[in-house]
């Protein structure tokens, strides 16, 4: 087992996403460094545009969510309502 | 009056579908109208299986992309107009970004270039995209150290000194290797070598570090341009796999040129191990850390994940993994020595820097390095400062200095070899697998030892003691030094 990872520009636009992320995957740790936060989950990270909608309160598109990536470790798995990280392929 | 029946709303995978595939041309004679898609030997049977995660629709991208720029722009503005350069943690601090400028920005240019070749000579539409990012991010660091230009020296002739400078060669004879490779092999070289190594450290680790130094300008367009760089690594390790999955006989050539970029990268990312390591005045992770977190671990879950497709992790990594407790001190070591001649800034790193590294680097930095580092300090405190100018003799393939070849005997014997000289065994393979196109490199770097001195101004050049940068940056902040 090892981690995936996910990680955003620090900012109020990519706070409900993490804030999300951290609701959805009680595995998953946050580290922040100057204008950066990483997240690390064991072997998979789910991330769900319910989720994140109900953290923002607005509708929200995952693409939007590539305006505040800065990198990731994993195998993709999206569609229109998760985005997911793992390493089964 | 018919019932209209409501058509289900397609999904992501369905509309990327609908509004990009299948619009696209059915092509009768694909040979004649893309030749250099069988120029390498390797072998496509089925385009339509090639994936390519995170991609969006043009529609979505030009919102997507301007959304970024808008949020950057505002940052970098209000930079600008609060004179953010006056709240660097040291004008030390500057010396990475004319690295920055000097050998990474071109290569983005580079990259430019070659995705928009590839676009054309594979009809791959997703390179196009890349191009445009490339050229952006190319655009993104020019603008955002273009603030920097107007009050710190050694940034104003960096594409000359690109073309034309030894210290450099480093970079350009990378951005030429891609330049002149196949279109497959350019893919592969991107996807293997330069966003898991370069990218995913310098655009992350070093970008955070920037901000905690007091840069929010270059922090923030770095971190921008690799919002666009996750979406080229997930392409381009979806592509690796398509290639191994389309036929068999592109297993030894893909396995090749990984081996190949791979280790290429990793030379350049001595540029990028030296920034972290030695122009922190606030200080982040270790270059050691970062190459454990960003490049070793994501790296060996993927080649794990890949090996039922037959690759193995490059031939090189247990020799490139072992340096990277010693290149970061070796590279900064170099650049002291030849300072005088070079576009930047050195120093003795202060007793606060060496506990850091003696702190992150246990063993090795008190053994190895520690007292060549206390010895610069010496030399400073005794009234000497760095001489020489003629360039070291430079490795074959990569361009760096070969350990031990210093000197004019050294250089005649160079000249006698033709360039054939090599800082490793893995540079050695790889120039004796295509000698033509590295013999050509090499020979242009063998002039440039005739060209260094004439394109720096001296004061771009030398110890930060004493320098202009030193001297305005502390009459700008009232006479004061920061710690």
């Amino acid at each position: 087992m090892s981690n995936v990872f996910i990680a955003f520009q620090v900012n109020e636009e990519s706070r409900p996403v993490v804030d999300a992320i951290l609701a959805d995957n009680p595995n998953a740790t946050a580290v922040y460094s100057p204008g950066l936060v990483k997240i690390d989950a064991p072997n998979s990270l789910v991330i769900k545009r319910e989720s994140i909608e109900e953290q923002l309160g607005q509708r929200y598109d995952l693409q939007q969510m590539q305006v505040n990536l800065v990198t990731l470790s994993g195998h993709i798995d999206e569609d229109d309502d998760q985005f997911t990280l793992s390493w089964n392929h | 009056m018919d019932t209209t029946v409501k058509q289900p709303a397609m999904n992501r995978n369905q509309r990327m579908q609908a509004l990009t595939r299948d619009l696209a041309w059915q092509v009768r004679q694909p040979e004649a109208v893309f030749p250099a898609r069988s120029l390498e030997g390797i072998r496509i049977h089925d385009w339509s299986a090639l994936r390519q995660p995170l991609q969006p629709t043009l529609e979505k991208y030009w919102k997507l992309q301007g959304d970024k720029d808008k949020r950057l722009y505002a940052i970098t503005d209000a930079f600008a107009q609060n004179n953010g350069q006056l709240g660097l943690s040291d004008a030390r601090y500057a010396n990475a970004i004319k690295l920055l400028l000097q050998a990474f920005s071109p290569i983005e240019y580079s990259a430019h270039r070659g995705y928009a070749r590839v676009a054309r000579q594979l009809g791959l539409t997703d390179a196009a995209f890349q191009s445009a990012d490339h050229l952006r991010h190319n655009q993104l660091e020019i603008h955002a150290t273009s603030l920097f230009n107007k009050y710190f020296n050694g940034m104003h002739s960096y594409t000359e000194w690109f073309d034309h400078h030894w210290m450099l060669s480093v970079a350009k004879s990378y951005a030429d290797d891609l330049l002149s490779a196949g279109p497959f092999e350019f893919l592969v070289a991107m996807a293997v070598g330069f966003n898991p190594i370069i990218s995913n450290t310098l655009y992350v680790s070093y970008m955070s570090a920037a901000a905690d130094n007091g840069d929010m300008s270059t922090s923030s367009a770095g971190l921008t341009a690799q919002s666009d760089k996750v979406r080229h690594q997930a392409a381009g390790l979806t592509l690796v796999e398509f290639l191994l999955k389309q036929d068999p006989a592109n297993l030894p050539i893909v396995q090749a040129w990984i081996d190949k970029w791979f280790w290429r990268s990793v030379r350049l990312s001595s540029l990028v191990a030296v920034m972290q390591d030695y122009m922190l005045p606030f200080h982040s992770h270790s270059w050691q850390e970062v190459w454990a977190m960003y490049v070793e671990q994501p790296l060996q879950k993927v080649f794990e994940t890949w090996k039922p497709l037959g690759l193995t992790l490059p031939s090189n990594w247990p020799q490139a993994c072992e340096q990277q407790a010693h290149v970061s001190h070796q590279t900064w070591l170099r650049l002291y020595r030849y300072s005088a001649g070079l576009p930047l800034h050195v120093w003795a790193p202060n007793a606060a820097a060496l506990d850091w590294l003696s702190k992150k680097y246990p063993g090795t930095f008190d053994a190895m390095f520690r007292p060549h580092m206390m010895g610069l300090a010496h030399q400073i405190a005794q009234g000497q400062r760095p001489q020489e100018k003629a360039a070291p003799v430079l490795c074959g393939t990569c361009q760096l200095p070969v350990p031990g070849m210093e000197g004019s005997t050294a250089l005649s014997q160079a000249k006698t070899l033709q360039g054939r000289c090599f800082c490793s065994l893995p540079c050695q393979h790889i120039f004796n697998l295509e000698p033509e196109k590295h013999s050509a490199q090499a020979a242009y770097s063998l002039q440039r030892h005739a060209w260094s001195m004439p394109v720096t101004q001296s004061s771009d050049s030398g110890l930060f003691d004493g320098s202009q940068d030193q001297h305005n940056f502390e009459e700008w902040n009232g006479g004061m030094q920061h710690p």
